[in-house]
């Protein structure tokens, strides 16, 4: 036999159901329904079982949206394919080597050496700015690129 | 028909590879829950399309990057659009909510009732919006979107026992707030059972 606590503390634990989850317990959590499922009829809960009933009756009454009949083309047309990185570096090669084709010997010898000039003045300067810096988190693993994207925004209550 | 019966983790990596078709079957599958659920905390819709919109551009963006550990997509996509929405609502982005377009009433004998049907989803509209957000993010996932306590608060980012508390804090703030049209349920309901003896 059930002791008297018990019992009060089972039908507490329905009326929390049915606060957070309404009067159909088809909604409630699976543990929740299997275990407090047939109490939800007892008189002692009526009264919130009424109103739980009634606020999900309100909550089916509410706009229900609809689509923009074009809105599923848009976010298509959004989409873009991945650009082949190594097919973008090597169409950057030939354009290059077309633009240094017609230069004389002298002038890609003059050409070169000031690259060492210029590499000599900045070497060992290897900070990113800070506008590339913010990328550096995608050398992580995906999944956690993408959790970033999703953010915490939850504002504390 | 196989394709239709795909994992959203396949078809994401399959899009991140290029894959326009796998893309179109994303689109398919979520555009309309995303949209719904950007328009119950946006309520507007212009808003609601550009928050759905900007999560699939985020989406596509990352699909190549798509390591499927830890979390199902759809957790992450929801989480991604609820988080714009948020994003949205902070930065007071949100344009005025929307008029409900005026509904057609008969003038029958039933002409009262559509109004009241009216009335009274203007009134449960405004109460939703009335509630604070992380409430109505509440009650948009479990309630309208039939999602488990357990995908919604990963989505949310809280415990499950916070979502509950946030759940039934939303729905008491609902039920005071509608009152009026609570009681006018319930006496519409006692009619009806009058009516049937």
């Amino acid at each position: 036999m059930m002791k008297q606590q018990d019992y009060k503390d089972e039908l507490a634990a329905v009326r929390r159901c049915l606060d957070a989850y309404g009067g159909d317990i088809a909604r409630w959590p699976a543990s929740a329904r299997e275990r407090w499922g047939e109490l939800v009829r007892h008189e002692g809960v009526g009264d919130d079982r009424a109103d739980a009933d009634a606020i999900d009756a309100l909550l089916s009454a509410a706009t229900a949206p609809q689509t923009p009949h074009d809105l599923k083309n848009r976010i298509e047309a959004g989409y873009r394919p991945p650009s082949d990185k190594s097919g973008d570096f090597l169409t950057g090669l030939s354009v290059l080597s077309g633009w240094l084709k017609p230069l004389p010997a002298g002038a890609l010898a003059s050409l070169t050496a000031l690259g060492f000039v210029v590499a000599a003045v900045t070497g060992g300067d290897t900070t990113l700015p800070p506008e590339y810096e913010a990328f550096a988190y995608l050398e992580e693993s995906g999944f956690a690129v993408l959790d970033d994207e999703a953010g915490a925004l939850w504002d504390a209550e | 028909m196989a394709r239709e019966r795909e994992s959203d983790e396949a078809l994401v990596a399959r899009a991140g590879r290029g894959d326009r078709g796998a893309a179109s079957i994303l689109v398919e599958r979520h555009t309309d829950k995303i949209y719904a659920v950007c328009f119950r905390m946006l309520r507007s819709k212009p808003a609601a399309e550009d928050a759905a919109q900007e999560t699939f551009l985020r989406l596509w963006k990352n699909a190549s990057k798509w390591r499927p550990q830890g979390a199902k997509f759809q957790t992450w996509l929801y989480r991604v659009a609820m988080n714009i929405c948020l994003d949205q609502l902070r930065k007071g982005k949100r344009e005025a909510p929307e008029e409900a377009a005026p509904e057609q009433v008969d003038n029958g004998p039933r002409q009262d009732d559509q109004l009241l049907a009216v009335e009274r989803r203007r009134a449960i509209d405004e109460a939703l919006e009335a509630l604070p957000d992380r409430q109505r993010a509440a009650i948009s996932l479990c309630h309208f979107q039939e999602m488990s306590n357990i995908e919604a608060a990963k989505i949310m980012e809280v415990s499950v026992d916070a979502l509950e508390s946030l759940l039934a804090r939303g729905r008491r703030a609902l039920r005071d707030r509608l009152a009026p049209v609570h009681e006018n349920l319930r006496g519409r309901m006692s009619d009806d059972e009058t009516a049937g003896l």
